[in-house]
Parts: C-alpha cells; sequence; structure tokens
C-alpha cells in the first residue's frame, strides 16, 4: 500500500502537486490520470524518494522509500524507459541491478523470459525500439518480484499486441495482491485495466474513485475524464485560450 | 549492512567495465603514455656531443611522471563518467532506486573508481618508464627501486585525483563541465598564474590542486618555473593539499547529490 500524506511539491512560485492525501490500495490497478503538468510524474518521483517533497510524505506501507533495504524487492517502478546507459547490454543492465539488491542473476533471464525480450538480451539498449525498452522497463520492475508497483506511461510505444500484454500483465500482478500504480493517456486502454482511478489536474487531487462509480453517468472514461478535468489543462489551443470574453468582444 | 553496502558495489562494478567508454578511457591512457614516452626515449638516444655521458642519461622514472601531466585526463574522464553518462542518460534513477541511500552510492562509486585510479596509475608509471628505457638505446637507466617508488606515488596521486573528479561530477552532472574544470584545477590554471608573473598570481597557484599535486609527483609546476623553492610545503606537504582537494570537492559534491531531485 502506497500512502500519501498532504503530500506537496513546489518549484519557485509553481506548485507542481499540491496537498495530496489518499492511500493506493494492494489487489487491484489504480489508474493514475491527469492532463500534462498534473503533476503525476512529480508523485511518482516523491513516491520513489528521487524528488524530495516541500512537505508531507509519502510511505510505502508505512516507510519511506530512502528507509528500504533492498528497495527493488519491495517497489519496482517504471518511470522513463529510456533511462538506461545507450551502451550497455540490457541484459547487463538488469544484472547490475540484480547485483545491487542481491537478487539471483537467474532471475535476470527469468523477467527477460518473461517480458519477451530473451532473444535480444545481448544487444545494447540504445539499439532498442521504444516497445522494447518499455518492455526492458518492466522487467525492471518485476525484477524484485515487488509488492508494490509502478508504471509511468508503460503503453507509449507498443504496438496493439504490447498493448494487451501490458493490460493481461497489470491485472495479473493485481490479482496476485499486489498494489499497482499506472499512468496512462489512453482513456479507452485505462478503461479496461483500471479498477480505480486517482485523478490529477494542476497539482490538485481532483478525483478518488472506483472506476465505475467514476464513469457512471458518462458515456465513456474519456467523457468523464474530460467533464472533471475541463478546467485544469495546463496548455489550450488558441481559440480556448483566449476564452468567452475575447469571443463576445469580436463577435 | 556491510553485505549490502558490497551488493551496491559489485553493481557499481558491473557497470563500469559494461559500457565502451570505460575501456577507451583505458586504452586512451596507455596512448598518452606511449605518446610521450617513446619519443623521450628516442630523444634521449640521439647523444649529444655538448654533454658527457652521465648528464645524458634518462632516469626512465622521471619519464613516467612528466607523461602522467597528459595522461591523467583519460582516467578522470573515466572517473567523472562513472556519474555524468548516468546522468546523461537518466539512469541515475535507475541507480536511486537500487539504492535511495545517496551517500552510499557515492561511496560505491568512489570504491570501484579508486581501485582502477590505484592500478592502473602504477602500470603506467611502469609501462611510461618501460618505454622509455627501450628507446633511450645506451643511455636508459632502468633503477627497478626507483621506478617502483614513482610507480607508488603515481598511484597514489591518482587516487587522489580521480577522488577529486568525483566529486566534481557528483556536483556539476555534466561530463563537458567536470573535465574542463578538472583540467583547470590539475594543469592550466596553476601554468597560466604562475606564466602572469604577478605575485599574487603566482602566491595563488600554489595552492591550487595541479600545483599541489605535481609537487608531490615530482615533476611540480611551480618547480618547472623555476618556483619550486618559494613553495610553502614539499611533497608531502602537497599530497596532503591535493588530498584535501579531493575530500572537500567530495563533501560538496555530496551535499549536492543529497539535496537535489533526481
Amino acid at each position: 500500500m502506497i500512502t500519501l500524506d498532504h503530500l506537496t511539491k513546489r518549484y519557485g512560485a509553481t506548485t507542481a502537486v499540491d496537498d495530496l492525501t489518499l492511500q493506493i490500495q494492494p489487489g487491484r490497478v489504480t489508474g493514475f490520470l491527469g492532463p500534462n503538468g498534473a503533476g503525476k510524474s512529480t508523485t511518482m518521483r516523491m513516491i520513489l524518494g528521487l524528488d524530495r517533497p516541500t512537505s508531507g510524505t509519502a510511505l510505502i506501507d508505512g516507510r519511506p522509500y530512502v528507509a528500504l533495504r533492498r528497495p527493488l524487492r519491495e517497489v519496482g517502478a517504471l518511470l522513463d524507459a529510456n533511462a538506461v546507459h545507450p551502451g550497455r547490454q540490457l541484459r547487463t543492465h538488469l544484472v547490475a541491478m540484480a547485483r545491487s539488491n542481491s537478487i539471483p542473476v537467474a532471475r535476470v533471464d527469468e523477467v527477460l523470459e518473461r517480458v519477451g525480450l530473451a532473444g535480444v538480451a545481448r544487444r545494447r539498449a540504445g539499439n532498442l525500439s521504444l516497445g522494447m525498452s518499455q518492455r526492458l522497463g518492466i522487467a525492471g520492475v518485476l525484477l524484485g518480484d515487488p509488492q508494490v508497483m509502478l508504471f509511468d506511461e508503460p503503453v507509449n510505444g507498443l504496438d496493439p499486441d504490447g498493448v494487451m500484454w501490458i493490460r493481461k500483465l497489470l491485472r495479473s500482478l493485481a490479482a496476485e495482491g499486489r498494489t499497482v500504480l499506472v499512468s496512462s493517456h489512453l482513456m479507452s486502454e485505462m478503461q479496461q485495466t483500471a479498477d480505480h482511478l486517482i485523478v490529477m489536474g494542476r497539482g490538485q487531487l481532483l478525483a478518488d474513485d472506483s472506476m465505475a462509480s467514476f464513469v457512471a453517468g458518462h458515456g465513456s472514461l474519456e467523457e468523464a475524464y474530460f467533464r472533471l478535468t475541463a478546467g485544469s489543462v495546463e496548455y489550450t489551443g488558441r481559440s480556448e485560450a483566449r476564452g468567452d470574453r475575447a469571443g463576445t468582444e469580436v463577435f | 549492512m556491510l553485505s549490502s553496502f558490497l551488493a551496491v558495489v559489485s553493481s557499481e562494478w558491473t557497470k563500469l567495465w559494461s559500457v565502451r567508454s570505460t575501456w577507451w578511457c583505458l586504452i586512451g591512457a596507455v596512448a598518452l603514455m606511449t605518446l610521450y614516452s617513446v619519443p623521450l626515449g628516442f630523444d634521449a638516444a640521439e647523444p649529444n656531443p655538448a654533454l658527457s655521458h652521465a648528464d645524458q642519461l634518462l632516469h626512465v622514472e622521471e619519464v613516467a611522471t612528466a607523461g602522467l601531466l597528459f595522461t591523467q585526463f583519460a582516467l578522470i574522464a573515466l572517473a567523472l563518467l562513472t556519474v555524468t553518462s548516468e546522468y546523461a542518460s537518466g539512469s541515475i534513477r535507475t541507480t536511486l532506486q537500487c539504492e535511495p541511500r545517496r551517500g552510499r552510492v557515492l561511496v560505491a562509486k568512489l570504491v570501484v573508481v579508486e581501485v582502477v585510479a590505484l592500478v592502473s596509475g602504477g602500470l603506467l608509471a611502469f609501462l611510461g618508464a618501460g618505454l622509455g628505457y627501450l628507446t633511450a638505446g645506451g643511455y636508459g637507466v632502468f633503477d627497478l627501486s626507483a621506478v617502483a617508488e614513482v610507480a607508488g606515488r603515481v598511484s597514489v596521486y591518482m587516487g587522489a585525483v580521480v577522488a577529486l573528479a568525483v566529486g566534481l561530477a557528483v556536483g556539476l552532472r555534466s561530463t563537458a563541465g567536470a573535465l574542463v574544470v578538472a583540467f583547470l584545477a590539475l594543469f592550466l590554471l596553476p601554468m597560466v598564474l604562475i606564466m602572469s608573473g604577478m605575485d599574487l598570481m603566482t602566491e595563488v597557484s600554489y595552492y591550487l590542486p595541479g600545483t599541489a599535486g605535481t609537487e608531490y609527483l615530482g615533476i611540480g609546476i611551480a618547480t618547472l618555473f623555476g618556483l619550486g623553492d618559494d613553495l610553502p610545503y614539499d611533497g608531502t606537504g602537497g599530497l596532503g593539499l591535493l588530498a584535501g582537494w579531493a575530500v572537500v570537492t567530495l563533501l560538496a559534491g555530496y551535499l549536492v547529490f543529497r539535496r537535489r531531485d533526481a
């Protein structure tokens, strides 16, 4: 379980994450939605101890990430699939991760097999397609067989087979009782994958609700999402940005 | 606790040897030492009628230390890249997910880089001395104990210098930035300040890591300019000053590393 308590991150005058308090429960897929700049990635980085909160806390089963010993065995995270040294063979990349947490090297070959990269294990990470990079990132998440998993945009660059594979993978991981948090901009995909939703806009929590009740009364997740986040989009096109006032003046 | 730290060291060791840049830096170091020592040897091999035989002898341990003035930057690049290449690729985040205690990450990287610097520093000294001897014809003097003593000094010097480099790397995060600062601090700035001819500048240059470190090596930059007697320290003091710079840089780098978002 992930517990956020008044979690806040400010960069100068900008508040990227504003007083976020919520729990992400095990045993279900929690979808993490919000427009670009809503604070999803910053929240994930704070959960992982990469970014320091301005105030508040992010705990994993009651402990901050930095207090975890052998953290890969407790939390797996895919933040940026390209965050791999491009010159390193992908198997070696995983071996280095495994060594750091005293995970047997045999486990590396297991996860490579599981994500379908066993055949290209010796390839350099810089020579992978985006879809393969995503699979490598997912292999890294699975490596320590952790109970808590975070995925930031895992379906980016995957082909339809890959998208369906991720959906099944996430659902089976949650069914095993793990905590699974996944962000995505693909609404129809999210609707098929997530059981629960957290929606952010401009750093604030807009919704923390089950999929069924969030979508209820709307045609689809996409429609419900647009309704909720209409006022929270960071960048809007020219027509919207001018707003109603400009419109009434001209016409 | 120790075993978990050794696990992180083992991970860093795996990472160091699984990228080509490490090998290129070592090849570069060997090439630079060769390019320096071979011409020096051939030069010494030419009989010079103006000098007595004894004056013309080439004590090859001096070839090794002189060659190191340039060769060191290949090993410095190797040390920097263990940190800066991770910032460039974003893989520093993977590293910090594996071990979120940043002090441990820094020390693990330092341990790995120190092993490489201490070993390869000594070997490079032997390489330079050996090549100097082989090319100096009848004028080369290879005194094993003198060469071994110098190799030990080169090894210690490289150990201190790569620590400085790792400190710069975590503080600055950029390969180019850290390499430029290392080059200025260890080589260019001492030279330029002394060549300015101004007393104050010269005085300042005495306290730079390059001036101090090379004094320990035995080819002091100040000594090259005939100012060796003005230095406020001897060779051992020079090592102390260089080590002080390394420790301060590492601590400053650690503070930045600990505080800043990855």
